[in-house]
């Protein structure tokens, strides 16, 4: 069953002398309980894309396209309603965990804040299932720790507290950007298995984006891989990184090194730099880095095409030596 | 050439390959913990504390660990960024040896050279870059003219896969990759002996890591550089490494060769670091490993630092420290390895 | 090749930065108007039609004498007048009164030949670039004139040499000491910055007043009026530097710990150097913002110092000066026009204030930060 379906989502930011189309219609959808994982680089679109769901972009956004959760076009609703779903049925795991939390308050404070806002609960109850929370993500002395403030909690701790924070409200998505960057592996590990864990039990459904191949291939079931606001490819995790088609999906999975790679042995690497939104032209994107470039490309841009059940890919290269006709979504 | 000759150049060369660079000298570095008006020292942070390192030529340490685990503040020690507290760091250079933490002649000074992680913050952003290259050949004073110091960086630059008119250019006209490199050619230019790398590539986009990787090995083989190359990421310090160095609350508990490290890691700590590495794979085995947290730098436990985590403290752990020590090659801090060694012993006799 | 490069950095910092200020209108309009007073000020004698410390016995409490284009006949003129004044006695009251003379029409003159003086310090003119003829029954005193017939006019825009001036130099002189000090304090830190926080902060726990006060009875009375407002300026910097000591060493303490600094370490580049090349650069912007921000305050301090009878002294004047003849409800009610150098205080507080705001929006670093 479908949860949230992205249908042709276009996005343009509009500065005082040019307009750059971020997100160039994009369709993707996140099955109930299923995880689905954003690959991408700088300028992907892979956080303007989340934080489109959630209806907070900048101002000086312009979004067409639809974005259906649970059958409603979040960009149709009115204020009221977004904020009945934000926070509640929708909410967000960030990378940095401080910037969720106010240094002001207790973390029992701002827990209970969201179940007012949300629920109608006593005080009581909201320390009660606060405390469960903080318990179920494996905070120790929970009751002690509902009263401290986020400063009192260490790194890995104020993450799971986030956690907590974020699944207080039952939701049925929750939207991790780069939750675990910048920590460190034991941390990343404790944090992906509490993810994980709950989800099992809770049948949430999980739009996990990050730019890190490994924590996808351990998280996701299904992967869509961005470049400049465009999918190249979509499909379960063993499709798209153990048979990948596209020629930028196979250069980011062999370009990062691995506890097998053999020293002395060149890393693979793509050429080039990833190109400013400006720089993007009428054909593929990937045009100016790619290793299999053909004439075609330059001129078209690819359309993503079947190309096993449920694998997609946009590519003019993969595309030569098939004969395929089924378009994706 | 005779047989003997050779043999002898061969000798020499690995002299001169082995040569002894750097001597860490029971480095500790201690941060005060500073409270009140006047500032009273309440505690410390014990970024280091007790490291003990000889750094050859050519011979390049990866160090990896936790956040905390002082990887960084050994890495400023070393290049004489951070004064020790109690130790010292020795430099060999040609005859003499030099104190790292005291003033250094210009030659010796930029004979170390360190590049850092976040490439935003390593670039004046007020200076065109050629101002920033040329700052160090100024002070060293080994090109004279505007024209032969431009020629000369911008040759380097090429080296790097940068332009050469990017020299009139300034910082925020570039990406993070880009600005590696740059700092890369920052480095290079002083001629040094020694780069101290402090996860140069964990800020930068997965296409461009493997770019700057690749570059800096090299840039290794061509300026003959050795490097120190600190990083959290396993994978990545095995590729740069020749010898990993793991640490753990400012100490060093286990040194190997990259292969057989990840092979068979010995200490504890090392198998939870490379167990909680989450690899590409298609399969991931869920299993709940106990991982826990470190303690604070502040509050050191007593006897073995990591008991506190480890599956299999002891009696003893609590008591003393284990020392380094060999245990089949490689170099571990643990009493799970000292007991057996003494166990052998006692057998032998 | 030359001439792209110098394209290049030119559109890079200036003109971008340039381009920020002019879109904001508060900004343009705030430094417009300084423009014209600096310019004012400087031009001050030439400006004004009498001299500021002439006295007019005949005309005194006189007010704002109104402009005219249109005689009581009808006529247009096209170069505007005003018209002579009678004294009468008022038949009720008896008291003396200012009667207007419709018959005596004076034309406003440019570049007309008044009382002697000393032309920008250079030489000695009697040229007035406006004016009506010396010898008229009456007084073109467009602010009106005080108790001695002296045209407020002309005194306004003479005050404002010292109190334009004085926030300047005195910012001049704080900042030399603040930036000394405080970089210094930051980038060396320990002891020495131990020592000069708690200076500071000894210095800022003073209140301000009885301190004024006490600096200014330094100032002996028999002192010149020039050396008096250099005094005046030593008093305010040797207060103001303190705050903008501790704005710098805070900045200071956030550059320093930036990466490039380590850079120019580890390449052997001295402390001051250091200082100098790379932390004064990124900090300036920080500077010329924080010390356009500080200037309004030296203004009102001179004013107030002036207004209590501490600062500026007669003959000299200020805008402070000036409004202590204000000093009183009655004054007010009666001579309302005695407000006007207050109007011009607040007016170049308020542009400073602007153009302030305008230079920090303009020195964003985010503003070329990664775009």
């Amino acid at each position: 069953m479908i949860l949230l379906d992205i249908k042709n989502l276009k996005i343009t930011f509009k500065t005082s002398s040019e307009s750059l189309l971020a997100i160039d219609s994009i369709s993707f959808h996140v099955d109930k309980g299923e995880t689905v994982g954003v690959v991408g680089e700088t300028g992907s679109g892979k956080t303007i894309t989340s934080l489109s769901v959630m209806r907070l972009l900048p101002s000086n956004a312009k979004i067409s396209g639809e974005i259906f959760f649970n059958g409603s076009d979040l960009l149709k609703i009115s204020e009221k309603e977004m904020d009945e779903i934000r926070g509640k049925k929708i909410s967000m795991i960030f990378q940095e965990p401080m910037t969720a939390f106010d240094p002001l308050y207790t973390v029992g404070t701002q827990f209970s804040e969201v179940l007012f806002k949300h629920e109608n609960v006593s005080k009581l109850e909201a320390k009660k299932r606060s405390v469960e929370m903080l318990k179920l993500v494996g905070i120790p002395e929970s009751e002690k720790r509902f009263y401290q403030y986020p400063h009192e909690y260490s790194g890995g701790m104020i993450q799971r507290a986030m956690i907590a924070l974020a699944l207080l409200t039952n939701p049925e998505l929750i939207i991790a950007d780069e939750p675990t960057t910048g920590l460190d592996v034991t941390i990343q590990m404790q944090v992906l298995n509490l993810i994980k864990r709950i989800q099992k039990t809770s049948n949430l459904s999980i739009l996990f984006i990050t730019h890190d191949l490994g924590v996808i291939s351990k998280m996701a079931n299904r992967i869509i891989v961005l470049y400049l606001g465009k999918i190249f490819e979509v499909g379960t995790v063993k499709d798209v990184i153990f048979s990948s088609i596209h020629p930028y999906t196979k250069g980011l999975i062999s370009s990062v090194p691995t506890l097998k790679t053999v020293k002395y042995e060149k890393l693979y690497s793509i050429p080039g730099n990833v190109p400013s939104l400006k720089e993007i032209g009428e054909g593929c994107r990937f045009y100016s880095r790619c290793p299999i470039r053909m004439n075609i490309c330059k001129e078209k841009d690819p359309q993503l095409l079947e190309y096993t059940k449920g694998h997609f890919a946009a590519c003019w290269a993969a595309n030569a030596d098939r004969n395929l006709v089924h378009s994706y979504e | 050439m005779q047989p003997a000759g050779l043999l002898m150049l061969i000798e020499i060369w690995c002299i001169l390959m082995n040569e002894n660079l750097i001597n860490v000298d029971n480095l500790k570095v201690y941060f005060p913990i500073r409270r009140g008006i006047f500032l009273q020292t309440v505690g410390y942070i014990k970024a280091v504390d007790g490291v003990n390192l000889k750094i050859k030529q050519n011979q390049d340490f990866a160090v990896v660990g936790e956040s905390g685990s002082g990887k960084t503040t050994l890495g400023k020690s070393i290049v004489g960024l951070i004064k020790p507290t109690r130790g010292q760091i020795l430099y060999s250079f040609g005859e003499k040896s030099f104190d790292m933490s005291k003033e250094l002649p210009i030659d010796v000074r930029q004979s170390v050279q360190m590049i850092f992680q976040d490439p935003f913050s390593s670039l004046n952003p007020r200076l065109k870059i050629i101002d920033t290259l040329k700052e160090p050949l100024e002070i060293r004073g080994f090109l004279r003219s505007r024209k032969e110091i431009a020629n000369y960086l911008g040759e380097l630059l090429e080296k790097v896969g940068l332009k050469r008119e990017y020299l009139y250019r300034y910082p925020h006209e570039f990406s993070g990759g880009q600005r590696q490199r740059i700092s890369i050619v920052r480095a290079i230019s002083m001629k040094p002996k020694i780069v101290v790398l402090d996860e140069p590539s964990s800020s930068l986009d997965v296409s461009v890591q493997s770019q700057v990787l690749n570059l800096l090995q090299d840039i290794k083989k061509e300026y003959n550089l050795t490097y120190i190359f600190i990083t959290h990421n396993i994978s990545v310090a095995k590729y740069m490494g020749q010898k990993i160095i793991v640490m753990y609350l400012g100490k060093i508990i286990e040194i190997n060769d990259p292969d057989k490290l990840i092979d068979k890691p010995f200490h504890p700590y090392t198998q939870l670091l490379l167990s909680t590495v989450v690899e590409i794979k298609s399969e991931h085995v869920e299993k709940e490993i106990k991982i826990g947290e470190p303690p604070s730098p502040v509050n050191i436990p007593s006897g073995c630092r990591f008991r506190t985590r480890c599956p299999f403290a002891m009696e003893i752990c609590a008591k003393t420290e284990p020392p380094l020590s060999d245990h089949e090659g490689s170099l571990v801090a643990c009493h799970l390895y000292s007991n057996k060694k003494k166990e052998i012993s006692v057998n032998n006799s | 090749m030359k001439e792209k490069h110098k394209k290049i950095k030119e559109e890079t910092d200036f003109q971008r930065m340039l381009k920020v200020l002019l879109k904001n209108p508060f900004g343009v309009a705030g430094m417009i108007i300084l423009i014209i007073m600096y310019i004012m000020t400087l031009f001050a004698q030439f400006i004004s039609p009498y001299n500021f410390t002439d006295l007019h016995s005949k005309y005194t409490y006189l007010p704002p004498t109104p402009v005219h284009w249109i005689d009581s006949k009808g006529h247009f003129h096209i170069i505007p007048f005003i018209y002579g004044i009678k004294e009468e006695r008022n038949p009720i009251t008896y008291a003396m009164e200012y009667v207007v003379d419709k018959q005596d029409i004076y034309p406003i003159h440019l570049f007309v030949h008044g009382e002697n003086y000393n032309f920008l310090g250079l030489f000695k003119t009697n040229v007035h670039l406006f004016g009506i003829n010396p010898n008229a029954h009456g007084m073109l005193a467009l602010f009106g004139t005080d108790k001695y017939g002296r045209d407020l006019f002309s005194r306004t825009i003479v005050g404002g040499q010292v109190s334009m001036t004085i926030g300047l130099l005195g910012i001049a002189i704080s900042f030399a000491i603040g930036i000394i000090i405080g970089s210094l304090s930051g980038f060396i830190g320990g002891t020495f910055d131990l020592i000069v926080q708690r200076l500071i902060e000894v210095l800022m726990s003073f209140p301000t007043l009885p301190l004024w006060l006490a600096l200014s009875m330094i100032i002996p009375p028999s002192w010149p009026s020039t050396w008096v407002y250099f005094g005046i300026v030593t008093v305010l910097s040797v207060l103001g530097w303190t705050g903008l000591a501790r704005v710098i060493r805070g900045m200071t303490l956030s550059i320093k710990e930036k990466d490039f600094i380590s850079a120019a370490k580890l390449a052997g580049q001295t402390k001051l150097k250091i200082i100098i090349h790379h932390i004064l650069p990124n900090i300036m912007s920080y500077i010329i913002v924080v010390a356009t921000l500080s200037i309004p305050g030296m203004i009102l301090a001179e004013s107030a110092m002036s207004f209590l009878g501490l600062g500026i002294k007669e003959p000299m004047t200020s805008w402070g000066l000036l409004l202590s003849d204000a000093e009183s409800l009655e004054s007010i009610e009666l001579h309302p026009w005695f407000l006007i150098p207050g109007i011009f205080i607040v007016v170049a507080v308020l542009s400073f204030v602007f153009v302030g705001d305008a230079l920090r929006d303009a020195f964003d670093p985010y503003q070329y930060e990664r775009k």
